[in-house]
């Protein structure tokens, strides 16, 4: 067979036809989850959410819209710097667990959570939800300090899940030296630039939104960048450096140690919470081990004794009911997020919140 | 180095880019292979490529012997001196992996290595003066024993000492002593030593007559494509090829190559290695030495049809990528399956299923020993010696030996009850009754093949056939075994009713072009996490 035998028109018919079969084929045989990040450069060094967006996650077990008002935050109204008189400000700081993926807004943890309370205390609640997905809480201290604190929350809530110190380790925004916390680089802001460039194509965010076979190769990629960048780290720093401990208890020196960044980031932002006059509490996301088998995200050891607050119990009574999905990057289904929300509103509402009442 | 990692994916590329430059020259392209395969088979375990280079020297030394009665003085010290290298670095660097045990048992292989060559060279004078009858059979003799004497060492001797000692404690009430060595088994090793087996005794049966090119023979006994899992190809069929320049790859060629590489992927890590996950969730309690009968038997049917599909994506999904690598160089390697669960007796069935090994065992073994020659009941004998020593070549296992016999009572039974197996010899309806039949008596044997005690036996044979009964797990488990296997039985199906290994080069081009995408999505999107190793990597 010879070059100048090939049918060239097979060839283009082929070449047009390869994509649209292999996005039937996705469609039938294996859905992709479809969830585009719709993420920009923030004014602070670390991404924001685009605000003003409406879009669409859609997976093989979901589909829900993701709404962003004008100051990027999930919500569909704006809010003022300072709360009204009978207002319960709450601030929210977390990833896509906290920006409430794989729900409707109207079934997120936050929007139930903001109603028991509303019911309970009769004031006006509003919640700021500052979370972005892929966020660590080295990102969400920089946000804090620089906007969120400036809304006067009465409360702060960090969702901390077990990615949060890998998290910080990459993005080195913030460094222990001799049991301080330091601030590292100036920014982190991976891929934002041709994110937001690519994002500017109504073409690119119909293919982010609508196409399984781009966000199948896209979900590969990423992955198979992450394996290799990892391998690359490990075969050219072989033994990292061991983290300074900045708590001198010979327990801390084991399983703490990673953990100890991200717990020093954790309690500068709770010392500026409560210099601000409000509250903080930590919600620990449950690990998912099975669909009725989890376990507990933030550490055992804490040298700081930071406030925290699980629903491992309740998603352990749970029964096997489904509180995650488990088919789509694994964020809670309505049900978890009415677990969560009957957690955190039972711990604030046994605080000095619960205490106040609104006519 | 599985062919289906990544390693070998980089391993191949380079190989190939120098392939290119040196096919012409046909010495300069042979060694690149020999090197080439040496490197991969080092890259599983440099300890035991000696035994290849042992194997290599002993049989194209024995060949030569038989056919022509001398060796040249320079070809002696030559191979001498290529064993006594081999031994050095190969075995050497081996026992320096290992430390000082490994050191200690190296330092007597290298030994033994360098007494056998020069014992070797000691009778060769006096083997040169024999007649040529007692030439030929005494190299024949020497050559078969070594062969099987390395086989029977690394791969028998532990279970055939273990049930010695394990029978002795029967009979005298005692202790049974431990009298295993812990030999590892080396990767392949019954494969190539059936394949150089096969080249001294076609010489002797002057089938094929001995190559003076050691580099051309050591090539084809270590040929990496086909090395470690077969199929175990005929000097006659493959060693020439080694003598002469192949044809040049051409786009069919090239086609045709990529599809049987891309084919036994697809058979390999979306159909075998998703069949898997059933096979070992249901195997699994068993394994662990669980003895309770489900009250969901049919649960453990649908595992047996998962292994029927697993054990054929595994084994036959390795020679089509064998005979992919191999055409893209320009070699042709046999058909090692012909539509396996198509057929419609034991004798059909083993014509279909691992032919280099059955052919193999029909023409060292079966016909040697009397073939049908001899009444009924010596024919009886000879394909259940045949068959429970074809057990044994797979596995140093009493389950292996067990699911020997059982095909060789199987091939007994269907000649006794004279079922014909000639094409046209029953309707459509009865052939379809006989295939059913025939896949079910298959899977018999895959449980005899893959149950690791005889518990696992007696449990799923009384669930299949005392609770009949399906569960939630039996239909979430046929899904399973649907979703991953309709596409390669209806391709079957269109093997079978075109009668073709390729029928897509019937059909229309825009229906090959899908079926392309189908097989390439279905290996991006549907391969199972987590590469499993070969099955018959174990044999």
């Amino acid at each position: 067979m010879k070059l100048r035998n090939i049918k060239w028109w097979r060839v283009l018919i082929g070449v047009l036809w390869i994509p649209i079969a292999a996005e039937l084929w996705l469609r039938v045989f294996a859905p992709v989850p479809m969830l585009p990040r719709f993420i920009e450069a923030g004014p602070h060094g670390v991404r924001t959410n685009m605000p003003g967006r409406t879009y669409r996650h859609q997976t093989p077990e979901y589909k829900v819209e993701i709404r962003t008002n004008a100051q990027g935050l999930r919500a569909d109204e704006e809010f003022d710097r300072s709360p009204g008189d009978d207002t319960i400000r709450i601030v929210v700081l977390g990833d896509s667990f906290g920006m409430g993926y794989g729900v409707n807004l109207e079934e997120s943890s936050l929007h139930l959570l903001e109603r028991r309370l509303a019911e309970a205390t009769g004031c006006e609640v509003e919640i700021l939800n500052f979370s972005v997905s892929g966020f660590g809480p080295a990102e969400q201290l920089i946000v804090l300090e620089a906007e969120a604190i400036d809304f006067d929350p009465d409360l702060v809530v960090q969702y901390y899940f077990s990615n949060d110190p890998t998290d910080d380790l990459r993005s080195s925004l913030f460094r222990l030296e001799d049991g301080e916390l330091k601030r590292g680089n100036s920014n982190y802001l991976p891929a934002v630039k041709i994110r937001e460039f690519l994002f500017s194509f109504a073409v690119y965010r119909w293919l982010a939104s609508e196409s399984n076979l781009y966000n199948f190769f896209r979900d590969k990629a990423g992955a198979n960048a992450k394996y290799w960048l990892a391998k690359y780290r490990s075969w050219a720093r072989p033994a990292p450096p061991p983290l300074p401990v900045p708590v001198e208890t010979p327990e801390a020196e084991d399983e703490t140690v990673p953990h100890l960044l991200t717990l020093a980031i954790l309690d500068r932002m709770r010392r500026m919470t409560q210099d601000a006059g409000a509250e903080f509490l930590i919600l620990s996301i449950p690990i998912r081990r099975a669909r009725d088998r989890f376990t507990e995200s933030f550490p055992e050891r804490d040298p700081f004794s930071l406030p925290v607050v699980s629903p491992l119990d309740r998603f352990n009574a749970a029964e096997g009911r489904m509180l995650y999905w488990e088919r789509s990057h694994g964020h809670w289904t309505p049900l978890g997020c009415r677990l969560v929300a009957d957690e955190l509103a039972d711990a604030i509402l046994n605080g000095p919140i619960g205490r106040r009442a609104c006519d | 180095m599985l062919f289906n990692s990544l390693e070998f994916a980089l391993f191949f590329l380079a190989f190939f880019t120098l392939y290119m430059l040196l096919r012409r020259r046909v010495f300069a392209r042979n060694l690149l292979i020999l090197a080439a395969s040496y490197f991969f088979y080092c890259a599983w375990d440099v300890r035991f490529m000696q035994l290849i280079v042992v194997s290599t020297a002993v049989d194209y030394a024995a060949a030569l012997m038989i056919d022509r009665g001398r060796i040249p003085i320079l070809h002696r010290l030559g191979v001498s001196l290529y064993v006594v290298a081999g031994a050095v670095g190969f075995v050497g660097v081996g026992g320096h992996l290992l430390g000082d045990g490994g050191l200690s048992s190296s330092g007597a292989l290298i030994t033994g290595c360098v007494g056998a060559t020069i014992l070797f060279n000691l009778a060769y004078p006096l083997l040169t003066r024999l007649s040529e009858n007692a030439r030929r059979r005494s190299v024949l003799v020497a050559s078969i024993v070594v062969n099987l004497g390395i086989l029977a060492t690394f791969k028998y001797f532990d279970f055939f000492a273990d049930s010695f000692s394990r029978m002795v404690s029967g009979v005298f009430g005692t202790e049974p002593s431990d009298w295993t060595v812990g030999f590892v088994l080396p990767v392949g090793i019954s494969f190539y030593t059936f394949q150089t087996m096969s080249y001294s005794i076609d010489v002797f049966r002057r089938k094929t007559s001995a190559s003076g090119r050691f580099v051309d023979v050591a090539a084809y006994i270590a040929f990496f494509p086909q090395l470690v899992a077969g199929p175990i190809e005929r000097a006659s069929q493959l060693l020439p090829q080694f003598h002469e320049v192949r044809p040049p790859l051409d786009l069919d060629r090239f086609r045709r190559g990529a599809w049987l590489i891309v084919w036994g992927l697809f058979k390999k890590v979306v159909v075998a290695d998703n069949m898997a996950i059933v096979v070992n969730a249901t195997f699994g309690p068993y394994d662990q030495g669980g003895t309770v009968v489900p009250a969901d038997g049919l649960t453990l049917l649908v595992a047996l049809y998962a292994f029927a599909l697993q054990i054929y994506g595994d084994f036959s999904g390795y020679t089509d990528i064998a005979r992919g690598v191999s055409k893209l160089l320009g070699f042709d390697l046999m058909r090692n399956f012909d539509l396996p669960y198509f057929a419609t007796s034991p004798s059909d069935f083993w014509r279909r299923w691992h032919i280099s090994l059955s052919s193999w065992l029909r023409d060292y073994l079966y016909i040697p020993l009397g073939g049908n020659k001899g009444g009924p009941w010596f024919t009886y004998r000879n394909l259940t010696i045949t068959m429970l020593l074809g057990g044994l070549w797979h596995g140093a296992a009493w389950n292996f030996v067990i699911w020997g016999a059982y095909h060789g009572v199987l091939l007994s039974i269907y000649r006794a009850l004279g079922m014909r197996t000639e094409e046209g010899a029953y309707s459509r309806p009865v052939i379809l009754l006989l295939g059913l039949l025939m896949f079910h008596l298959t899977c018999i044997g895959w449980l005899l093949f893959r149950a690791q005690n005889v518990g696992t036996i007696v449990v799923f044979l009384q669930g299949i056939f005392l609770n009949p009964i399906a569960s939630e797990q039996t239909w979430t488990d046929l899904a399973q075994v649907v979703k991953f296997g309709w596409f390669l039985v209806l391709f079957q199906i269109a093997q079978a009713v075109t009668r073709t290994q390729d029928p897509m080069r019937r059909w229309h081009w825009f229906v090959r072009l899908n079926i392309w995408v189908f097989i390439a999505m279905s290996l991006f999107a549907l391969s199972a996490r987590g590469s499993q190793e070969f099955i018959y990597f174990a044999f």
